[in-house]
C-alpha cells in the first residue's frame, strides 16, 4: 500500500555541476527536493520505487548507476551493473546514499505507455509491499514560450497549470484523464508516470501539496509531495 | 588527404583552409537579424565578403531555428534570383546554398548555385538527388535526426564523435554513388543541430579524427551557442571564441570555415596556415634587409 508518493523534475541541469556558473537558478528547486525526498522517508517505507520515463517500460532493480556520459558529462551516481535512462539517473542523484536505508526498486515505464497500463502498472506498484513510497519523476511541457527548447505551443502553460493543481490537490482523477497524444505533441515527459502515480494512489484520498512549479528555461519543472492517511489496520 | 576541392568546375586548394561567408536573405535569422534580408543590402554582404577574403559564400533563405514558416515557393523566391545576381556579378566566386529541400536546391543549382549546403542531413533525401543531378557539391551534416527547424531537448549520445563520423561518412558515400562529384563532398559535424554544448565542444576536440575520414571538413561554429555557453557571454560576444574554436579546428586540419566574420576568419585561417607551414608569409622583411 502506498504511503507517501513525491514528484520531482528531471532535467540535467538539477545536478549543479552541469548547470555551472548559472546553477544558482535551481537553488530553490534543488532545496524543495530535498524536502519531497525527506518526506519520502519520513513515512518509514519497506519499499521505495523509484518511477521514470524512458524507451520501454522495466524494472532495473536495484544494483543500478545512472550516468550523465551521453549528455557529454562525465559524471556517475551509484556503482551497481545495470545502467539507468535519464529520469531515473536524475531520481539516483537525488537519493544519493539514502538507497542504503531502504529498500530501493528501480522502474521505468514507457513514454508511449496507455493510460490505462500506467494505472495498472501503478495499483500493482502500490502492492509491491505493506508500505511503499512512491518517488515519481516527470516533467511538464517543454513548448511554453519561444525560447523553449519545443517551441511556443499555447496549450502548454494551460496544461501544466492544469497538471500543478493536479499535483497540488493530489487529484488521481485529473492525472489519468491527461491526454496521451497531447502530451506527446506538447513534449511532456511526465504523463506516463504521473498516470502510474494516479494508479498507485487510486481511491486513497492523497493529502497533496505543491512545492515547486516554475518553467526557468521553458519547460515545465514540479516538486510535489502526497501524504496519505494511515492504512486503516495499522 | 585531399588538397583541392571541386564545385560545378570550379577549383579551390584546401591547404591553407577555405571561408565560407554567411549571408542570410531571412528577416530573423540568430545573429544578423535581418541585416542581409534585402536583395541589395545582400548582395552588398557579397561584394564585402568577397573583398573580405572568402572563398565561398552560403546564401540562406530560412533562418535555422524554429519561427515563422517559410514555405518553399517563398524560401525560392528569397534565394534564386539573388543567387542570379551573385552569379552575374562574380562568375567565378563558389556559391553555396543553405536548404533542406530540394525544391529550392534544383531552383538555386538551375540559377548558378554550385554547393548545396543540407544543414539538415538529409531530411529531405531528395536533395542529394538534386546535387547529383547538376553534379554540383554537397555538405553531408549531421543532426542526430532532428526535424528541420527544431532545437535540441535532452539529446544524448553513446559516443558524439563516432556517432557524427558514421552518419556524415555514410551519406557521403550514398552521395558519391548517387552521382554528386566525389571532390565536390565535405562532412559538417554540425555544431549545436541537434547537440548539445558538451557535444559540440567534444566534436571539436576530437576534430582530427573528422579529418582523418578522408573527406574535408566543413565547420560551421560561427557566434553559436556552444561559444555562449562555454564563454558565458551573450550573442554579440561569441566572435573571439568563435575564432578561437577555428584556429584549433583549423590546426587539426578541418578544410572550410563558416564564418559571419570573414576578414577575421581568414586571418586567423592565414596565421594558423603560417605556422604550420603550410602558407608562406605575406612577407618577411624583418632582420632580412
Amino acid at each position: 500500500m502506498l504511503v507517501a508518493a513525491g514528484i520531482f523534475p528531471h532535467p540535467p541541469v538539477l545536478v549543479p555541476e552541469v548547470a555551472g556558473r548559472r546553477s544558482a537558478d535551481l537553488d530553490g528547486m534543488r532545496t524543495n527536493c530535498e524536502r519531497a525526498v525527506t518526506r519520502l522517508f519520513d513515512a518509514g517505507p519497506d519499499l521505495l520505487v523509484v518511477l521514470g520515463g524512458d524507451e520501454r517500460t522495466a524494472c532495473h532493480g536495484s544494483d543500478v548507476r545512472g550516468t550523465l556520459l551521453p549528455h557529454g558529462v562525465d559524471m556517475t551516481f551509484g556503482d551497481g551493473g545495470v545502467r539507468l535512462p535519464l529520469s531515473l539517473t536524475i531520481g539516483r542523484w537525488l537519493l544519493g546514499s539514502r538507497t542504503e536505508l531502504v529498500s530501493t526498486e528501480f522502474r521505468s515505464v514507457g513514454w508511449g505507455t496507455a493510460p490505462a497500463d500506467c494505472l495498472e502498472l501503478g495499483e500493482r506498484l502500490a502492492g509491491l509491499a505493506p508500505r511503499v513510497a512512491l518517488m515519481v519523476l516527470g516533467d511538464g511541457s517543454a513548448c511554453r514560450t519561444e525560447r523553449s527548447p519545443g517551441f511556443l505551443d499555447p496549450d502548454a502553460v494551460p496544461l501544466d497549470d492544469h497538471v500543478a493543481e493536479a499535483l497540488r490537490g493530489g487529484d488521481t482523477a485529473a492525472l489519468a484523464a491527461l491526454d496521451p497524444k497531447a502530451a506527446e505533441r506538447l513534449l511532456v515527459a511526465g504523463r506516463p508516470t504521473w498516470q502510474v502515480l494516479a494508479g498507485a494512489a487510486e481511491g486513497r484520498s492523497p493529502e497533496g501539496e505543491l512545492l515547486d512549479y516554475q518553467a526557468p528555461y521553458g519547460v515545465g519543472y514540479f516538486v510535489a509531495s502526497w501524504r496519505f492517511d494511515a492504512p486503516a489496520d495499522r | 588527404m585531399r588538397t583541392t576541392v571541386r564545385f560545378r568546375g570550379r577549383e579551390l586548394g584546401v591547404r591553407c583552409p577555405l571561408v565560407m561567408a554567411i549571408v542570410n536573405r531571412t528577416p530573423d535569422s540568430f545573429y544578423d537579424r535581418g541585416r542581409t534580408f534585402e536583395f541589395d543590402a545582400a548582395l552588398a554582404a557579397v561584394d564585402e565578403a568577397v573583398s573580405d577574403g572568402a572563398d565561398i559564400v552560403d546564401i540562406g533563405g530560412v533562418k535555422a531555428g524554429p519561427g515563422t514558416v517559410v514555405d518553399v515557393d517563398e524560401e525560392v523566391e528569397r534565394t534564386a534570383p539573388f543567387v542570379a545576381e551573385v552569379r552575374r556579378h562574380f562568375p567565378d566566386l563558389v556559391i553555396s546554398v543553405d536548404t533542406w529541400r530540394h525544391e529550392v536546391g534544383r531552383a538555386v543549382c538551375a540559377r548558378g548555385a554550385d554547393l548545396l549546403n543540407d544543414t539538415w542531413a538529409g531530411a529531405d533525401p531528395k536533395l542529394v538527388e538534386v546535387a547529383a543531378e547538376f553534379r554540383a557539391g554537397y555538405v553531408c551534416s549531421h543532426t542526430g535526426g532532428a526535424v528541420p527547424r527544431t532545437r535540441p531537448h535532452r539529446v544524448r549520445y553513446e559516443n558524439v564523435v563516432r556517432s557524427v563520423i558514421r552518419e556524415t561518412t555514410r551519406q557521403a558515400e550514398r552521395a558519391a554513388e548517387l552521382g554528386v562529384p566525389e571532390d565536390g563532398i565535405l562532412i559538417d559535424p554540425t555544431h549545436d543541430f541537434g547537440k548539445n554544448t558538451r557535444h559540440s565542444l567534444a566534436l571539436l576536440r576530437h576534430t582530427d579524427e573528422l579529418v582523418a575520414t578522408g573527406w574535408p571538413v566543413l565547420m560551421a561554429l560561427s557566434n553559436k551557442d556552444f561559444v555562449g555557453e562555454t564563454l558565458g557571454t551573450e550573442l554579440s560576444e561569441r566572435v573571439t571564441g568563435t575564432l578561437a574554436a577555428t584556429a584549433l579546428a583549423a590546426r587539426d586540419g578541418a578544410a572550410v570555415f563558416r564564418a559571419h566574420e570573414v576578414r577575421q576568419t581568414r586571418q586567423v585561417l592565414d596565421m594558423v596556415a603560417g605556422i604550420t607551414g603550410d602558407r608562406e608569409p605575406a612577407s618577411t622583411m624583418r632582420g632580412l634587409v
